[in-house]
């Protein structure tokens, strides 16, 4: 289904290109922190969360939000939002992405990162976010493709 | 396909709580040999800390401090916003913030107070923790850091509500005048505070802040102990701990 983003005319391939040179420069200032320590940031030991968890809690809440239209849906039948709900779970696979990379990029040491999974502390808020918001994202990745597939298809059924 | 929205929601909720039972991740990795403290480690029930203000001066200029961050390697790190503390300094406002209201001139007090961790008995940063990096010791109520097991997320600062935790900012290690090689330096991304000198304890030696200190400002001895000094004092001399509404139950006490 991905074959339709890379066909597109000049003006495009101009935008697709401008964001790439965001997420470019998005890596390298991301590699300087990694290198030299989160006092990049300009976060310290009075202000020990900036920018990054504050993005992290919004797009968070931006990701509840497609519950919203999508529970009424599923588990109450309301085909009024059958249309819509495609848009809305492809939302969250994009707003969970980035709301995982802002928790990434914050610590200070990630490649610890599979220390919260490996060290289950129901207790720790932190550690949901870290296990439920991927699992979030599978889903609204599994279900999403497999209903724009399906419509695709011009089927009600997500096989066959 | 002939599955129903009801039949699909039962098997989904089966599958949930089968998950769920499965038991613990990670339990096939507990390790053989352990840390066990030798036959000189000094024990008690709940190590505590008297801070006797009557007796702390300025004229030793921070002997205990400069003690404390030398024997753990705390950096000093010139900018003030990115400074790793274990032991400092702060006027009475910032100790006891909501004591201060209403203090006038005459009665204001102008002694810097000594602050550390107060190793609280029911610790909020080990709560906020989502590795389990921080934790209290069930036999002596130390609260501890894994330096190797802290991820740097700071929820454990953003918690405590005594400011008494320090995240390295930047690599440490070039900030250490003398490396002690008898404990650990740190790397950037995690974070450290007092540990009430819990290595030291281990062979029979008193926290090096108390052990430096001439002026007999600080006890460090076992809480729970009715006859023990820090009891003894707590019970003769008015004292005071630092936001005790909290309800953390600071073991850090002050006498005024």
């Amino acid at each position: 289904m991905i074959e339709k983003a890379l066909h597109g005319g000049k003006s495009y391939w101009t935008w697709v290109s401008l964001l790439a040179t965001g997420i470019g420069i998005g890596l390298l200032a991301y590699l300087y922190q990694l290198q030299e320590g989160l006092w990049v940031t300009g976060m310290s030991r009075n202000v020990s969360w900036g920018f990054y968890i504050s993005q992290f809690t919004f797009l968070v809440g931006v990701a509840a939000s497609v519950l919203m239209v999508v529970l009424p849906l599923y588990l109450h039948n309301f085909r009024a939002f059958g249309p819509i709900a495609v848009l809305t779970q492809f939302l969250a696979v994009g707003v969970l992405l980035m709301s995982l990379l802002f928790i990434f990029s914050d610590v200070g040491m990630p490649m610890r990162i599979l220390n919260v999974p490996l060290n289950p502390t129901p207790w720790s808020m932190l550690f949901y976010d870290t296990v439920f918001l991927p699992g979030f994202l599978v889903l609204n990745l599994i279900i999403g493709w497999t209903v724009l597939g399906a419509e695709k298809r011009g089927s009600r059924l997500p096989v066959g | 396909m002939t599955l129903s929205r009801r039949k699909f929601l039962k098997t989904t909720a089966a599958a949930a709580l089968t998950a769920m039972a499965i038991p613990k991740a990670g339990q096939g990795f507990e390790l053989e040999g352990r840390m066990s403290p030798g036959p000189k480690a000094l024990k008690a029930k709940r190590w505590g800390m008297v801070v006797d203000m009557r007796r702390c001066k300025d004229d030793c200029a921070g002997a205990c401090i400069k003690a404390c961050h030398a024997v753990h390697n705390v950096p000093y790190i010139p900018q003030a916003e990115h400074q790793v503390m274990w032991l400092f300094l702060e006027p009475y406002e910032n100790a006891f913030p909501e004591q201060s209201r209403g203090l006038t001139a005459g009665t204001a007090i102008k002694q810097k107070f000594l602050l550390m961790c107060n190793h609280c008995e029911d610790p909020p940063c080990v709560r906020a923790c989502p590795t389990q990096a921080t934790f209290k010791r069930q036999d002596d109520g130390i609260v501890m850091m894994d330096y190797h097991r802290c991820i740097g997320c700071r929820f454990c600062m953003a918690a405590c509500p005594y400011g008494s935790r320090s995240f390295n900012f930047r690599d440490p290690r070039p900030f250490i005048s003398s490396i002690n090689p008898g404990y650990p330096t740190r790397r950037k991304g995690v974070v450290e505070k007092c540990n009430f000198c819990q290595e030291r304890l281990e062979i029979g030696q008193m926290p090096a802040c108390v052990e430096v200190c001439k002026e007999g400002v600080l006890t460090f001895r076992d809480l729970r102990d009715p006859d023990s000094t820090v009891s003894k004092i707590l019970a003769k001399h008015p004292h005071m701990r630092r936001k005790p509404d909290l309800g953390t139950g600071p073991s850090v006490y002050y006498v005024l």
